[in-house]
């Protein structure tokens, strides 16, 4: 490390640890305008440093203690009795005392907010919706090329919105139901994916979404590299997910947890590629149903609860239905759209 | 009750501005009597938090300005100027980062570590460190530069995709306003 970037680093923390004078804050902050490199230093060691504030007041904050020092004088005001607050306060109270200028200053601010956010809803409605691109997997699933290369295969059911051509500087695209992404990378433009009330956030990367999972949640399981997940509310608590880990965000409770992944068939859908072991013929048929389009009935109750340890490796639904025939004694009854199967027992 | 379920979330935001703990509580406990005293004329069905939220900014402010210390560049920079992302959060949750950055100060040397957690746990300032310490200001700036460098390194992979998402929502604003 040379000379230099010793001296700002040094000024970052002294910054932080509030013990930077005026003027060199003022070369800090020329500093970091000076380049994007940094910005990005800066913004390191302030993430860093919330980071253990945040763990110290949790440490060292005892809120019983900081109520009692301050009930007796909550108290006081109410007997009306005057007491002076130390010098920080008294120093900003003069604005409370004009209760006219201040209430002009509040609807000052209020018509600014409608300003400043009729404004923004202008620049988004102009910005995304004149070039929207969205698809929908109708009968079957599909695997469609966004603008940047990224591949997304879409099971049956599930839409993604995007523009034709992604902005500067993050790539946007919205999705409903069941989904795998392969995000092309791309470092100067995040990949995020609002899925509900969540947003999946990559660099480049390949995982599976689902916004349609069973008990109201969201699923999402990582394949390869890592991605940050988050509240749309609450972009600032972001969980990361590394390679093989699935998350789960409850759309009742509105919390994002970490769990096993033990389905190991997730992205079936667009690999074809089916594992069970001891697993009820009811449950195969309801994945090959989710995955082939199907409507595959089991007639008799009997072969419902029969164990089948198989795997399918890209087949043809008939070729499936020929592994299953044969392991059963299945009859296998085409009747229009759907497809009956019937049987005595489990072998 | 409000306080409780409020206090440790504003300190963190009052933090952010003044950067100097006990200041930082005790705009939050003043903010809180300033509402206390308030109580009658305000509408209390409006959102007490972003009320009392929009005092400590203020109050803050004040402070750093009072202190020759405010300098509304770097308050962009750090993504608090002016205040629009003023929902500090009421439970500060603890993070993965958070147990990354323990592990990390704790592979600090000796003397380092001593200094750091002096001046981040017991709030001294540098100061009052180096007396503590029989050692210089600049030796006591030195150390803290270099247990933030090494905890910067340590936790890389983690800061990059969080800062991402601050740069990307940087460079919304500036284009917004």
């Amino acid at each position: 490390m040379n000379q230099q970037s010793t001296y700002y680093n040094e000024l970052i923390v002294t910054y932080f640890a509030g013990e930077a004078s005026e003027e060199e804050i003022a070369v800090l902050a020329n500093w970091i305008k000076a380049s994007n490199e940094n910005l990005r230093i800066f913004e390191e060691y302030k993430q860093i440093w919330d980071t253990v504030e945040i763990d110290k007041i949790n440490s060292n904050v005892n809120v019983d203690e900081e109520w009692n020092k301050i009930s007796s004088k909550l108290v006081d005001t109410d007997n009306t009795t005057i007491i002076k607050n130390n010098n920080i306060s008294s120093k900003s109270t003069p604005i409370y005392h004009l209760p006219i200028f201040s209430k002009m200053l509040r609807i000052a601010a209020v018509f600014m907010i409608l300003a400043v956010s009729a404004g923004a809803i202008y620049y988004f409605l102009k910005q995304q919706q004149p070039e929207n691109q969205h698809v929908v997997a109708q009968n079957t699933s599909i695997e469609n090329q966004l603008p940047d290369g990224s591949m997304v295969t879409l099971n049956t059911g599930a839409s993604i919105d995007y523009p034709e051509k992604f902005k500067k500087n993050k790539r946007l695209v919205k999705l409903q139901g069941e989904a795998y992404f392969n995000v092309t990378h791309d470092q100067s433009k995040p990949f995020v994916v609002t899925a509900d009330d969540i947003q999946i956030e990559v660099l480049g990367t390949s995982f599976y979404i689902n916004t349609q999972a069973a008990n109201d949640k969201v699923e999402v399981v990582l394949t390869t590299g890592k991605i940050a997940i988050y509240r749309k509310d609450k972009p600032q608590e972001k969980m990361i997910l590394e390679s093989g880990e699935k998350a789960e965000f409850s759309k009742l409770e509105q919390k994002i947890t970490k769990i096993e992944n033990n389905n190991e068939n997730y992205m079936a859908f667009k690999t074809k590629k089916m594992v069970f072991t001891d697993t009820p013929l009811s449950e195969i048929v309801y994945n090959l149903n989710k995955i082939y389009s199907t409507n595959i009935l089991i007639k008799d109750k009997s072969i419902a609860d029969c164990k089948i340890t198989v795997t399918f490796n890209n087949q043809s639904l008939d070729a499936v239905l020929n592994v299953l025939k044969a392991t059963v004694d299945l009859n296998i009854l085409k009747s229009g759209k759907s497809i009956e199967l019937s049987g005595n027992g489990c072998k | 009750m409000l306080f409780k379920s409020h206090f440790k979330g504003l300190v963190h935001f009052a933090q952010k501005y003044v950067k100097d703990f006990d200041t930082a509580k005790e705009i939050v406990q003043d903010s809180f009597i300033s509402l206390w005293e308030k109580k009658d004329t305000i509408d209390l069905s409006k959102s007490v938090k972003s009320y009392l939220t929009t005092i400590i900014y203020n109050k803050s402010l004040n402070y750093l300005r009072d202190n020759k210390k405010f300098n509304k560049e770097i308050l962009s920079f750090e993504g608090i100027y002016p205040g629009y992302n003023q929902n500090p959060s009421d439970k500060l949750v603890a993070s993965e980062i958070e147990h990354k950055i323990k592990r990390s100060i704790n592979e600090l040397p000796e003397k380092c570590r001593e200094i750091f957690v002096l001046s981040r746990y017991h709030d001294l300032k540098y100061q009052q460190i180096a007396d503590k310490l029989q050692i210089s200001v600049k030796t006591v700036e030195a150390q803290m530069s270099k247990a933030l460098q090494h905890m910067r390194e340590q936790l890389a992979e983690y800061t990059t995709l969080l800062i991402i998402g601050i740069m990307a929502g940087i460079h919304v604003i500036n284009k917004l306003f």
